[in-house]
C-alpha cells in the first residue's frame, strides 16, 4: 500500500506533508496568472498602483511588478526553488494586504485595487483583504513546509497534486467571478 | 500506480469539471447582469434638469434645526426623500432609507421631506423611530424640486448639482439614483437611451 494512504501519514504533519504540493500548484497558477493580467492592463495596474501606494507607476515599474510575480510562481512549481518563490509570493501577498488594510481603514472603499481577474472592481472590503491576508498565510507556509514534501515525487502522485492545484484555480477563478458580479465597470467613482 | 491514487486523480478531474462549470454559470449570471435593466426610479418632467445646481434652502427641522439644502457640504452629497404620513409606500421604503443612510454614510446624508401640520409628522417619525434623519416641513421645497408623487426623491452631489431625482417605490429604484450619479446619467431613461446607442453603434447584438 502506498504511503499516501498508510495509516503513519494521518497526521497533521503527514496531512501538511500531502497538502504542499497541491497547494504551490494553486498558488503558482495564481500568481502566473495575476502577472498575465498585469501585463496585458498595464494602464489600470498603474491606476491601481497609485491608488494604494500613493506612487506614480509607470510601465515598466508595472512590467518589473508583474515579471517579479510571474518568477515567484515558477519558482513554486520547482522543488529546489519551492521556498525561495513562497516567499517571494508571501511578501507580495503581504506587502498588498498591508496596502489594502490602509486603504480600508482610511475609508477608500472606492479605489479600484486590482484585487480580482473581472474588467469591473468591487468595493474594498473584508473580503479582499481576507482572500489577500489568507493568500499570504497559504504561501508561507508552504515556504515554511516545503521540505514536508518527500523526494523523489512518484510521478502519479505528482499528477495528483498538479490536478489539485488546478481544481483549487478553477475554484477560486469561479469564487473571483462571483465576488466581482454587481462590481461597477472600471472607472467609474462615486 | 495503484488504484487509491488512479481514484484520486479521477476525483480531481471531476472537481476540475465541476469548477469549471460553477465558473461558466458564474460568468453566465454576470452575462444576465449586464442584459437586464436596471429597475430605475421614474424621472418625472420637472423644472430642474440633471447638472443644475440645486437651490440653496435654510430651513428648520421639526427638532428646531437647522437644515440646510444645497450647495456646497463639504464634499458630501444629499438625498431628499419626499415622504407623507399617509402613504403607504412610504413606509414601505423606509427600511431602505435607513440600511441606505448607513451604507452611504461615508458620503451621503439623507434628509426627510414633507408638508402639512407639525404635530401629524412629529407622531410619524416617533411612530416610526426616525429621529435621527433631519425632517423639514416645507412646501416650497417641494415645489422647487417639482414633487408631483410620493415617495419621491432628489439626490444634490457633492457640488451641489442635481445628481438624480424621481419617483422612489422600491429599495431598487432608491439605488438607481445612486447609480445614476455614479454612471453619471440623469435618469433611467438617458441610460437605457444611452446603452442602446452604443449597442447600435457597436453592432453588439448579444441581447
Amino acid at each position: 500500500m502506498s504511503a499516501v494512504i498508510h495509516p503513519s501519514t494521518w497526521t497533521a504533519a503527514g496531512v501538511v506533508g500531502r497538502a504542499v504540493g497541491p497547494v504551490a500548484a494553486f498558488l503558482a497558477m495564481l500568481l502566473c496568472a495575476a502577472a498575465a493580467h498585469k501585463f496585458r492592463d498595464r494602464a489600470r495596474t498603474a491606476a491601481a498602483v497609485s491608488a494604494l501606494a500613493g506612487i506614480e507607476a509607470r510601465g515598466a515599474a508595472v512590467t518589473a511588478l508583474a515579471l517579479v510575480e510571474a518568477a515567484a510562481g515558477l519558482a513554486l512549481l520547482m522543488a529546489p526553488t519551492r521556498a525561495a518563490g513562497g516567499w517571494l509570493a508571501a511578501a507580495l501577498w503581504g506587502g498588498y494586504f498591508l496596502l489594502l488594510s490602509r486603504a480600508y481603514l482610511a475609508g477608500r472603499r472606492d479605489i479600484d485595487c486590482g484585487c480580482g481577474f473581472g474588467r469591473a472592481h468591487a468595493r474594498l472590503g473584508r473580503t479582499q483583504l481576507l482572500r489577500t491576508g489568507a493568500l499570504a498565510l497559504l504561501a508561507a507556509a508552504v515556504a515554511y513546509r516545503s521540505d514536508a514534501l518527500d523526494m523523489p515525487v512518484e510521478p502519479a502522485r505528482a499528477l495528483a497534486a498538479l490536478l489539485a492545484g488546478i481544481a483549487l484555480f478553477v475554484l477560486y477563478l469561479a469564487f473571483d467571478t462571483l465576488a466581482g458580479l454587481g462590481a461597477r465597470p472600471t472607472g467609474a467613482h462615486r | 500506480m495503484n488504484f487509491v491514487i488512479a481514484s484520486e486523480i479521477l476525483l480531481w478531474i471531476a472537481v476540475i469539471a465541476l469548477g469549471l462549470l460553477c465558473l461558466a454559470l458564474a460568468r453566465q449570471i454576470g452575462v444576465l447582469h449586464e442584459r437586464l435593466a436596471p429597475a430605475g426610479a421614474l424621472t418625472l418632467k420637472q423644472a430642474l434638469k440633471v447638472g443644475d445646481p440645486a437651490p440653496v434652502l435654510a430651513l428648520t427641522g421639526l427638532d428646531g434645526r437647522e437644515v440646510r439644502i444645497g450647495g456646497l457640504r463639504e464634499g458630501r452629497a444629499q438625498l431628499l426623500l419626499f415622504l407623507s404620513p399617509n402613504c403607504p409606500v412610504c413606509e414601505s421604503l423606509l427600511p431602505a432609507i435607513r440600511s441606505a443612510q448607513g451604507a452611504e454614510r461615508d458620503w451621503l446624508d439623507v434628509v426627510l421631506a414633507s408638508d402639512g401640520e407639525p404635530q401629524a409628522h412629529r407622531q410619524f417619525v416617533q411612530a416610526k423611530g426616525l429621529t435621527r434623519f433631519p425632517y423639514v416641513l416645507s412646501e416650497p421645497l417641494g415645489r422647487t424640486f417639482g414633487v408631483a408623487k410620493l415617495p419621491y426623491a432628489v439626490l444634490i452631489d457633492e457640488q451641489g448639482r442635481l445628481a438624480a431625482s424621481g419617483l422612489v417605490n422600491t429599495r431598487e429604484h432608491l439605488e438607481s439614483l445612486f447609480v445614476a450619479k455614479e454612471h453619471r446619467v440623469g435618469t433611467l431613461q438617458d441610460y437605457l437611451q444611452q446603452r442602446d446607442r452604443v449597442t447600435a453603434s457597436t453592432g453588439d447584438g448579444r441581447g
